[in-house]
Formats: C-alpha cells, structure tokens, sequence
C-alpha cells in the first residue's frame, strides 16, 4: 500500500511541476461545451435539455486524451521494469498507476463540470446529480481508459488506438451516465443509474486492473 | 554476503525486430564472479542482459535464477543498470533518490540533491542510477555501459563497489566499452560476434 502512495505522490508533484499539463482536459472542456452552446445557437431551452449529455461527451473525450499519460512515462523509460525488479508487481503498479490517473487527470474533470453547466443554465438539482453520477463514474472512466494506457503506452502514438479500445467500453457508462442526472429529480441517490454506475465502475476495476498488470508485463519486454 | 547467487541460460535465442542476435547460449554463472560481456555495437549485448534481468523474455531457451540452490525470481536477486536514465524528469534528485531508498552520498552526488533530474548530466544521471543499485543491495548485479559519461573519480566508484561486491560472493555481469580495472576478482568474458 506504501508503494502506492509513494507512486501516487510522486505523480502528483510532476504533474504540478509540468507546466498546467494535468489542466488540458478542463480546458479542453471548457472550449468544447462553448463551441457546442455556440453551435446550438444559443437557445436556452435546447441548452438546458442537451446540457448534461455535452458534459458527458466533454468529460469522456477529455479523458480519451490523457490515455497516454497513464503509463507511457513509466513503460518508455522503463522505469516499469525497474519497480518491478525492486519488488513492486504489475498489479500493484496498474493499481497506482489507476489512481494517480483518476486524482491527476479526471478529478479536475468533475470538479471542473459543476462550473462549465453555467454554459446551460442547468439546474441545482441536474447539476448535483450530473456531478454525483460522475463520482460514481469516476473508477469506471479511470479503469478502461487506463486499460487502454497500458496496452498501448509503450508506442508512443497509440493515442488513436486507444480511443478504439476504450471507446466501447465507456459506452455503458455514458448510457446510465447521461440519464443520471434526470433520475436524480426523482428518485435522488436512489436512483438506478447511480447504482448502476457503481456496478460498472467495480467491473471496469476488476476487468482492467488484471488486464492492464498483464499489458505492462508485455510492454516491459521491448 | 554469505549466499551464492546462480544464474542459468540454457539454449537462450535472442531475437530483436525479428532479427536473430543470439542463438541456442548456455551459461552457468555462480558468484563469486564478474562476467564481461564484450561485443560490437548491435551485436546484442544490451539484449541478452535484459534477457538475464529478466525484463526480456527469449525466443527459446529458458533463464533461471537461484539462490543458494533454490530456484527463485528475478526481482529477489536481480538488480539492472540500465545504460540510459530513467530519473523521472520533475522531481528533485533528491526526491527520485527517496523514491527508491537511495542513498546519493553512495553515488557522491549529494551535492546535487536540490537539482531537478532532467537537470543533472549525463554523469550525474548516471551515479544517481548507481546510487538506486547499490539500494537493492541484491546477490546479482547487471550494468549495461555503466561507465558511459562518468569522470575518472564516478569510473573508480563503480570499480570498487564491482569489486566489493563480488569479494562478497556476489554475481555481477557488466556490458561496457570503456575499459574498467577491476583487480583480484574471478572475471570472465563472453564475447559476442
């Protein structure tokens, strides 16, 4: 467990020394939703209805683009194979190199969705179950988005692949993602898409912490 | 160091890029000893020694390491100098050497803690490296170029703690094209053509 603080405060300190590198995706987001609210003509009633499933797509995208910050560093200078020949396994690296990607690169993310909802004049109510079903989205996004990190970290220019990879599987989470919010009008917490979020964060987890160990195994032999 | 490090190859193909470099090896190495693996440029040397790390696998043939007889991992015996850095650029030197528990006094670039990483030379990049090896404190030691960039003062460290460590029973198999005086130890040469 030691190790994986040690990698995630490692992390955490290059990415506040790498010149904003973490803040692409918000700003990302931020760019993206003002072309869209601009597109769509700036009809608030239009707004309102597409505001939640935009920030989805947004938040979705933005995570498909740090895919290559999950392991590549690690993986092209081989520091992998070096954590483990000092004892620290795949898994116990795919796990750290899952959280430091959810709390580096997508926490700003939602942190960042309560404030671009403004572009849609949404309401307390969708923003707290847009922000809520993001929570529970959150391992879910990290975990298959990480997957596909893992298997193509090592080439560099994988970035393209990788949305090939993950972009199926983050559909599920989109569905329940994007209906979350309405949901939340009416049964709060309770409702299903929450639960259901939770569900498919788990089994990103189970699925991809295993799958992405035995990715960083491969690559580490170059 | 009382326990005896072994290393075993036996009939280890190398391929690289599909290219074969190495074919159908066998070599049986115990410590106390010093392996020098000598050989051109792309002959295969930086290769085989991942292949020994066990960070490679081979095409065929089969790598195994022991202590005392037993058969064990390559991470409970192994540790690798890589010729190139792997500092993560980003943190104080200070900060990657407490990442791995290192001590820079042993690579004698204490003076250098505050430096960022991606700021330290090609020699100081180097020592630091050496200073994460001698951290592992493990029976087999494999340095790939271990010289490369190093002054007259880095090369003497890396020799007397080669020869510490192998007068301690210890394994070391070192690829380098600098020349590196290592005296009263058990050496051998694999020459790679």
């Amino acid at each position: 467990m030691n190790i994986i603080f040690k990698i995630l405060k490692r992390d955490i300190i290059r990415a506040a020394r790498s010149s904003g590198s973490w803040a692409y995706g918000p700003v990302f987001m931020a760019v993206f939703l003002a072309l869209c609210a601009i597109a769509l003509g700036g009809e608030m009633s239009v707004l309102r209805q597409l505001g939640s499933p935009l920030i989805w797509m947004a938040v979705t995208f933005a995570a498909l683009m740090s895919v290559d910050k999950v392991f590549a560093d690690d993986l092209r200078d081989g520091t992998t194979g070096q954590l483990w020949l000092s004892g620290v396994s795949y898994l116990t690296q795919a796990v750290a190199g899952l959280l430091s990607f959810m709390v580096i690169y997508l926490l700003p993310l939602v942190i960042a969705a309560p404030l671009w909802s403004l572009l849609f004049d949404l309401s307390a109510e969708s923003v707290i179950g847009l922000t809520f079903a993001l929570i529970c989205a959150l391992p879910g996004l990290a975990a298959f988005a990480g997957l596909a990190g893992a298997i193509t970290g090592a080439r560099g220019k994988g970035g393209f692949l990788a949305i090939f990879i993950s972009a199926p599987l983050l559909i599920p989470i989109l569905i329940f993602g994007v209906a979350a919010p309405e949901s939340y009008h009416i049964n709060g917490l309770a409702a299903l898409e929450f639960r259901a979020l939770i569900g498919l964060s788990l089994f990103a987890l189970a699925l991809s912490i295993p799958a992405s160990a035995a990715a960083l195994s491969v690559n580490t032999d170059r | 160091m009382q326990r005896k490090p072994t290393l075993s190859l036996e009939g280890v193909s190398i391929e690289r890029g599909g290219k074969p470099l190495i074919s159908n090896l066998d070599l049986n190495l115990s410590g106390p000893n010093l392996l020098w693996v000598v050989g051109g440029n792309g002959i295969g040397k930086t290769s085989l020694l991942r292949t020994c790390a066990g960070l490679s696998r081979p095409a065929s043939g089969s790598v195994q390491w022991r202590l005392d007889g037993k058969e064990a991992d390559a991470p409970e015996l192994i540790s690798f100098l890589p010729s190139q850095s792997y500092a993560k650029p980003g943190l104080r030197t200070s900060e990657e050497a407490k990442f791995w528990d290192a001590d820079l006094a042993a690579g004698g670039i204490t003076q250098n803690g505050a430096t960022l990483t991606q700021n330290l030379s090609t020699g100081q990049a180097k020592r630091l490296s050496f200073a994460k090896l001698l951290a592992e404190e493990k029976p087999i030691w494999i340095l790939d170029e271990p010289l490369a960039g190093l002054d007259i003062e880095g090369r003497a460290l890396i020799a007397s703690h080669l020869q510490l460590h192998v007068n301690q029973g210890g394994l070391a198999l070192v690829a380098s094209h600098a020349p590196i005086t290592v005296k009263n130890i058990p050496t051998q040469r694999l020459i790679l053509e």
